[in-house]
């Protein structure tokens, strides 16, 4: 990131921060107030409808990854890129049969991990914890830095306060409103990004047309329409794959899934993927018109930004601040609020409190989710810059988790052997082709090893899973 | 007197007075690689700079990619191929030529990975749609 490449004044961006803080506090505070038990707290009481469904989890898909990283995949890959990028909707899309399914195996289940544990016992669940954790705490520390530099880039905001800000405010209307507050800021939040994207992508289109965009790419940087690019054709499946593993096991989406009312979760993911499938492009393609604008991009991750204040002035800098502010804060508060959850479900009330009352449970959910957010700031103060760049290692081990989890929610024959066989396999020999190939090969290298050991397991097995022992009381 | 006129008749002197400009030059250079075709090309310069990419050594027909104060500046979607880069400050000063070498990823290794990524994602979409059917 540019450090100079400041594009609005600070007081403007003070201003807004304080705006958009006040606001998400204000109706985290107001939604929660109806919060009781531990229930109400981490699942919403499970009657979440469709439109707040959808929005929550197009909301939460759109990360500040989605409105900074696509246009530098489109950038950098060209138009596979940007459709590359846009795959990970298929997370979502897919899904929406799966959230199904849980619903209907587990009517009073908690989190990803009560399906790990009740399903294929207490080994595979402490891989599936390791690996979880390690995927959403590298996600929220990225996040949360990605919050301070983005801040500090667009409006010369100190890197300390910017992530501070954020994260405090993320936690606050986490901790007192729990998942009610966190869908129903990302509804608003889902409206505000949208709506930013769609303004922004009419207003390039007014300064440039597409003819003369696509003769500039022609001219200065074929690569990026080549059909046999290699590097973009790789990314293509490997990203689809990354995303598939995300939400398949990620307590985020697990969460949502328990929490929508009986046949929501279904269409509310089907309309989430479909809503978020096209943001990507939207982004992706500002990059492309960054060379035929005369935007000159000092780094990659900056020309979304750039090429929005050259069309759109302080307008635009307004806008792609508060874009950027609602992404992460709809990423950081559904993060804070699932893994609180997993802990205190999976850690807390299994191993160490099963007699806890719901009122303990969501005391106890409150105060991890201050303790990660405390725990996220001490690690993102010193800014040390790779450690955003390790959430990127997480692809192969969330691809060796997907079989798994389909084969375990399909199949009586899944077996354990299988599912730990295809985590560890998978998960570490994708870690090798990472560092041997590239990250483009990761998470298809990672999740094709797992697939090949969890069938070949399952076609050996005697076991036929009953699914009645998913049906656990809580 | 005009403006125009003064300027030149005080020119000599404001060379002389003027400290001088060390050359731009690259950072992390003269020779970068590359296997997607981007680089993020970085400088130091005391002034303004014009960055030229050029196929020859020679700069022949050379193409200017960036003009003005910034340090850094992003190159992507070059195909296969040697480029040659060199940063010429305005006031003439100009950096040693950086060598630019494009070598894409094995198209054969990335069509393989293609049609393996897209085996198992029929694989998953075939799983699911096909449900349960041992229920």
């Amino acid at each position: 990131m540019t450090e100079d490449a400041v594009l609005l004044v600070p007081s403007t961006g003070y201003a807004l921060l304080a705006l958009f803080s006040l606001l998400w506090i204000g109706l985290g505070i107001y939604w929660g107030r109806r919060n009781k038990s531990f229930e109400d707290h981490a699942l919403a009481g499970r009657n979440v409808g469709l439109a707040l469904g959808s929005a929550t989890a197009a909301a939460t898909w759109i990360t500040s990854n989605t409105t900074m990283l696509a246009p530098q995949f489109a950038l950098e890959l060209g138009i596979w890129g940007m459709l590359a990028y846009s795959m990970a909707a298929f997370g979502l899309i897919l899904f929406a049969p799966l959230a199904k399914r849980i619903r209907t195996l587990m009517p009073h289940g908690y989190t990803s991990g009560d399906f790990f544990r009740l399903r294929y016992g207490r080994v595979a669940w402490g891989i599936f914890m390791l690996f979880t954790l390690f995927y959403s705490l590298t996600w929220l520390v990225s996040m949360a830095m990605a919050g301070g530099i983005l801040l500090e880039a667009l409006a010369g905001i100190d890197y300390v306060w910017g992530m501070t800000v954020i994260l405090a405010v993320c936690v606050i209307y986490t901790m007192r409103g729990g998942l009610v507050a966190v869908i129903g800021t990302d509804f608003i939040q889902t409206l505000i990004i949208i709506v930013g994207i769609v303004v922004v992508g009419f207003s390039v289109l007014q300064n440039v047309t597409v003819d003369e965009i696509h003769a500039n790419l022609t001219a200065s940087k074929p690569e990026l329409l080549h059909v046999l690019f290699p590097a973009a054709l790789m990314a293509i499946f490997n990203n689809l794959l990354f995303g598939l593993g995300e939400v398949f096991h990620n307590n985020v989406w697990w969460s949502r899934a328990f929490a929508f009312r009986e046949g929501v979760g279904s269409k509310a993911f089907l309309i989430g993927g479909l809503v978020w499938f096209p943001i990507p492009i939207a982004a992706g393609f500002i990059a492309l018109a960054s060379g035929a604008l005369n935007v000159a991009v000092p780094s990659p991750d900056m020309v979304g930004p750039l090429v929005i204040a050259n069309v759109l002035g302080e307008v635009g800098a307004v806008a792609i601040f508060i874009i950027v502010f609602c992404s992460l804060a709809s990423s950081i508060d559904s993060l804070l609020a699932a893994t609180s959850d997993l802990l205190v479900e999976d850690v807390y009330r299994r191993f160490l409190k099963p007699a806890a009352t719901p009122e303990r449970l969501k005391t106890v959910a409150q105060y991890i989710t201050l303790a990660l957010g405390v725990g996220t700031w001490a690690v993102c103060v010193p800014r040390i810059g790779t450690l955003a760049s390790v959430l990127f290692f997480a692809g192969p081990l969330v691809g060796a988790m997907i079989w798994p989890i389909v084969t375990g929610l399909y199949w009586r024959r899944a077996s354990s052997v299988g599912a730990i066989g295809g985590m560890l396999l998978g998960g570490g020999i994708g870690l090798v082709s990472y560092f041997t190939i590239g990250w483009f090969v990761a998470s298809t290298i990672g999740t094709a090893v797992s697939m090949v050991w969890v069938l070949g397991a399952a076609w050996l097995s005697k076991d036929r899973y009953d699914w009645n022992l998913l049906k656990e009381e809580a | 007197m005009s403006a125009k006129g003064l300027r030149l008749l005080l020119a000599p002197l404001l060379v002389l007075a003027s400290p001088a400009l060390a050359a731009p030059e690259f950072t992390g250079g003269p020779e970068f690689a590359s296997d997607t075709g981007h680089v993020l090309l970085s400088w130091e310069s005391d002034e303004p700079v014009r960055l030229i990419i050029a196929d020859n050594a020679e700069f022949s027909g050379a193409k200017p990619l960036y003009e003005g104060s910034q340090t850094s500046f992003f190159v992507s979607g070059l195909s296969n191929g040697e480029y040659y880069l060199r940063l010429d400050g305005v006031q003439g000063e100009s950096s040693q030529p950086a060598k630019l070498n494009v070598v894409h990823q094995s198209l054969t290794q990335a069509i393989w990975l293609t049609i393996i990524g897209l085996i198992i994602t029929v694989g998953i979409i075939a799983t699911i749609a096909r449900g349960a059917r041992d229920d």
